[in-house]
């Protein structure tokens, strides 16, 4: 029997049939007018327990109408991609614009829309025909069994999303991008419990494991294996000692390192924050426009890039969605603020330097400044040495609880797992870590970086923001990392 | 609203007339036609207009289910034809799956049609008017208005559809403290309908009201030591807090995957303080009644009753695989069922004697990124936000600077419960991930003791 392809993406041209007819249309309006157009095909594949759950399709296509009228901005979302739905979509957006000049926050040159031309292609694309669904059931299943480690496993969950995404972005002034994305997420975990005590373990945090690629993306072997592991360590956290609490020496691992980037150097480095559009929903900032290029953010060992250009990592692109061209650019060097993750807008708002980074989560949403890939860059120190360099403290692992404060300070983050080191050596497991800090004080305790060979890639699909709100994809590398006398705690701390 | 309720009957009926005898199709529909006006500093930072249906079907054939979801584009030739293809695809997709747990109900046959007015929403006089109120004040927030659609329809010949109008501006009114420090009032605005007779006065009025807090606001802040205070949750406070709670804390689908943070209340090993007792409660009307399968849940359904467990949300698939029976709850589709029309019990303290009873201790207007720390333990830690004080001898002595808690459930909601508030306060669901939602919660001020501070 033959069988069926995992993938379901097909022309996006044949979804835009009056294309041409549209770009005929817009080339003779006098203001600005760009149109986004977006597709997204997701398929959503998991099994639980042994079972297979109902399997998941979506299937998104709308787009974006945008006019720019004696430099004020204004937006129009519709699923209604013929010539009619968009001239309608235009109209709208073009009396916004013109009506609410008067109340304006700015009016922007034309130079904000750069007339960039050109495609993009995520890796391993032409690979995905080879992959089927039954294939991606079986390797789920496998890997669902191997979460199997004894009956005090009671829950085991694998999953596997892959996101087929394109956008096509044409403009009156020139903008002509196709970039095409195939986006994965898996996932798995597996809950050990005993006499009430409940403990999870996932492969590197919930949603931690996303990347851009190809079949190969989903490896049935490291998969495997991977959950074997995850399965054993839920089942020996029920016995685990609780996290002691104190000021430790604290390794996180880079699927930890994920989520401090995020939390505490992407956030508070967003420009739209510091410019103060987020104000009344996700937060301000601690960071002052006239920081940049002085302030210590971090030891001399912090050096954070802003990367779209690592292929396989989740949030690689090659324009963002005013049609900046993604380049790799320093945020912090040697630990000093250098850029913010600022785009065009934001950039001639504020006056400070910044990034390709404005991007929208779908066709119904108008761009804000985000993260993308986010990274803290590798150092000199082996995995091993770190630990050697450690008289009393721990290692932490894997995400499970976060919050920080509206400026992006005070902050409190939980791991499923930790490893007790005592003399230079990790002598057992610890359950419930946490720990908590200030974002600077936190930064300025660095006191190692790992090598390239720590070095990994994880991120989120799920980063939430803006008014109206929208998620979007981001990606975090990091190696482990060693901070000095850092508050840890357990549970009942 | 019309036009897309007609659509949707179109649309439906095309796709219902392919299947075959042993195929069920249930469609769910969620919809707006939004104006989003972002403001930032007294003026519009960006304003957009968003048009989307969003359709999610659940398709049975032979015993096996798959579920697809997608957006209308109110064109039904293409609509039709995109749906078809749909049926084929899943079909096809349908032979690999084995028979499905987590068969949806597919509930007995009723029509409901319930749609609300549609009020003017000219972008300029909105702007105007809110411009007006604001003048001088460091002003943000963001202006959401037009119509929302839910509908469910099946192939057995159920069909249910609600749309309503809305409007909301969410905002923040920002000062700076005689210390130098950034300090805001939080708002919210919403009437039944736009520009009435006395519209802008009422919101001149609020934002008067709201001055008086910004003028406490410039004192300069007090640093407190982190340790266990006396507090008065305001009922914003409580309701970010059980937004939280929310999370899994009331799903039969995440008490059973092992996941819920009201375990030990579930299995009766802890209770909460006896004056807490929280419903879904449809009465209040904060959302439609009925779930994305058409069953229409009981117009309450007690959680907690008098500090003890009284029962779970429990949708049609839920109750499908685990053999319990379902309470027409909403399947969420993140793993937890989720409320939407929350109450919780009022209690007997007058909210203009709160300030008093708290007499010495830390008045909290709000919460900021509330997120579990201890599932096991129910604890919650978040930060203070927004117009927080000092308080002695029941007076406002001085803003805080802002501080982070790390406490549990059964604590605050439990033995270090004192009081709640006689009045209660409701809050639509400002949402908007993906699309608007269309929920909401009624909740009292609380008075506790021993609240815990940690950063």
């Amino acid at each position: 029997m033959s069988q069926i392809p995992f993938s379901v993406a097909t022309d996006f041209a044949a979804d835009l049939p009056e294309l041409n007819a549209v770009r005929r249309e817009i080339a003779d309006a006098t203001d600005f007018v760009q149109i986004r157009f977006h597709r997204e095909l997701q398929q959503i594949r998991a099994v639980r327990n042994d079972r297979l759950e109902a399997p998941k399709l979506v299937r998104h296509q709308g787009a974006m109408v945008e006019v720019m009228c004696e430099g004020v901005l204004s937006y129009a979302g519709t699923a209604d991609v013929s010539r009619a739905g968009l001239r309608r979509a235009l109209e709208e957006a073009r009396t916004s614009a013109r009506a609410l000049k008067p109340y304006a926050l700015h009016q922007f040159p034309r130079d904000v829309r750069p007339p960039t031309a050109g495609t993009y292609e995520s890796p391993g694309m032409a690979t995905l025909k080879d992959l089927s669904l039954e294939r991606v059931d079986e390797i789920l299943g496998d890997a669902n069994r191997a979460l199997n480690r004894g009956p005090d496993i009671t829950q085991r969950h694998a999953m596997a999303e892959l996101v087929e995404s394109e956008t096509w972005t044409i403009s009156n002034a020139g903008e002509d991008r196709r970039q095409r994305f195939a986006l994965w997420v898996v996932d798995a975990s597996a809950s050990a419990e005993r006499d009430g005590e409940v403990q999870t373990r996932s492969l590197n945090g919930a949603h931690a494991r996303c990347s851009q690629g190809g079949a190969d993306v989903l490896d049935r072997d490291e998969l495997v294996a991977a959950c074997e592991q995850a399965g054993e360590e839920a089942r020996q956290l029920l016995t685990a000692e609780n996290c002691p609490e104190g000021n430790f020496d604290l390794i996180l691992a880079p699927d930890q390192m994920l989520l401090q980037i995020h939390e505490s150097i992407g956030h508070p480095l967003e420009l739209d924050r510091i410019l103060g559009d987020e104000r009344n929903y996700a937060g301000w900032s601690f960071v002052k426009l006239e920081d940049f290029g002085h302030l210590r953010y971090g030891s001399e060992l912090l050096n954070v890039s802003f990367d779209p250009t690592l292929r396989h990592e989740y949030a690689s692109y090659g324009y963002d969605d005013c049609g900046a061209t993604a380049s790799r650019e320093m945020l912090i060097e040697n630990g000093i603020l250098q850029r913010g993750l600022g785009s065009l807008e934001s950039q001639q708002r504020a006056g400070v330097p910044g990034v390709a980074n404005f991007r929208s989560s779908s066709w119904n949403r108008a761009p804000i400044d985000r993260m993308a890939n986010l990274n803290v860059e590798p150092g000199t120190t082996r995995l091993a040495d770190m630990i050697a360099q450690v008289e009393d403290g721990l290692m932490m692992a894997s995400n499970r609880s976060w919050s920080i404060d509206d400026y992006r300070d005070k902050f409190q983050f939980g791991c499923e797992i930790g490893y007790r080191i005592r003399e230079g050596r990790v002598v057992g497991l610890v359950k419930n870590p946490n720990y908590r800090g200030r974002t600077l004080d936190f930064w300025r305790a660095l006191a190692a970086v790992g090598d390239r060979q720590s070095f990994a890639a994880y991120g989120s699909p799920f980063c939430g923001k803006g008014e109206p709100s929208q998620v979007i994809r981001v990606g975090h590398a990091s190696p482990h990392c060693l901070f000095r006398k850092i508050a840890c705690f357990g549970r009942g701390s | 609203m019309n036009e897309i309720q007609t659509h949707f009957r179109a649309y439906a009926d095309v796709l219902f007339a392919a299947l075959a005898e042993d195929e069920n199709l249930i469609l769910q529909l969620k919809g707006e036609d939004s104006l989003f006006l972002r403001w930032n500093r007294g003026k519009i930072r960006q304003t957009t207009q968003v048009r989307q249906f969003e359709v999610n079907w659940t398709f049975q054939k032979d015993g096996r289910q798959l579920e697809l979801s997608e957006q209308l584009t109110l064109n039904l030739e293409s609509d039709a034809r995109r749906g078809r293809e749909h049926v084929e695809r899943l079909r096809t997709q349908a032979k690999t799956l084995a028979a499905s747990h987590q068969l949806a109900p597919v509930v007995p046959a009723q029509t409901s049609v319930r749609i609300g007015e549609v009020p003017p929403r000219d972008p300029a006089r909105i702007a105007a008017q809110i411009s007006a109120g604001a003048a001088g004040l460091d002003l943000i927030g963001f202006w959401c208005s037009g119509p929302v659609v839910r509908a469910v329809a099946h192939n057995r010949g159920l069909f249910l559809f609600e749309s309503r109008d809305a409007y909301f501006f969410d905002y923040s009114i920002f000062t700076v403290s005689e210390a130098g420090e950034n300090k805001a009032v939080k708002g919210f605005f919403s009437e039944p309908e736009w520009d009435s007779d006395g519209w802008a006065e009422r919101w001149g009025q609020q934002l008067s009201r709201q001055k008086e807090d910004l003028e406490l606001l410039r004192r300069p802040s007090r640093r407190l030591a982190p340790g266990s205070y006396r507090v008065y949750l305001a009922p914003g406070a409580v309701n970010s807090i059980l937004e939280t709670l929310k999370g899994g804390g009331f799903s039969a689908l995440s008490y059973r995957h092992g996941q819920s943070p009201l375990k030990d209340l579930v299995e009766e090993r802890r209770a909460l303080s006896p004056l807490v007792s929280w419903t879904e409660d449809f009465s209040l009307g904060f959302a439609p009644r009925f779930n994305r399968y058409g069953e229409v849940p009981p117009e309450r359904v007690p959680l907690i009753h008098d500090g003890r467990f009284s029962g779970l949300l429990v949708s049609g698939k839920t109750a499908r695989e685990f053999g319990i029976e379902s309470n027409g709850a909403e399947d969420a589709g993140w793993e937890t069922e989720m409320p939407r029309s929350f109450a919780m019990a009022a209690g007997d303290l007058p909210a203009d004697q709160a300030l008093r009873r708290l007499e010495t201790g830390v008045w909290i207007n709000e919460v900021h990124y509330t997120n579990f720390s201890d599932l096991k333990t129910a604890r919650i830690t978040g930060m203070t936000r927004y117009a927080c004080f000092w308080v002695e001898n029941g007076q406002k002595i001085a803003p805080i600077e802002d501080l982070r808690f790390d406490v549990s459930v059964y604590d605050f909601f439990g033995e270090h419960l004192e009081a709640l508030t006689r009045e209660r306060q409701d809050f639509a669901d400002v949402g908007t991930y993906f699309l608007r939602m269309w929920s909401g919660t009624r909740v009292p001020g609380l008075l506790a003791r021993e609240f815990g501070f940690t950063l």
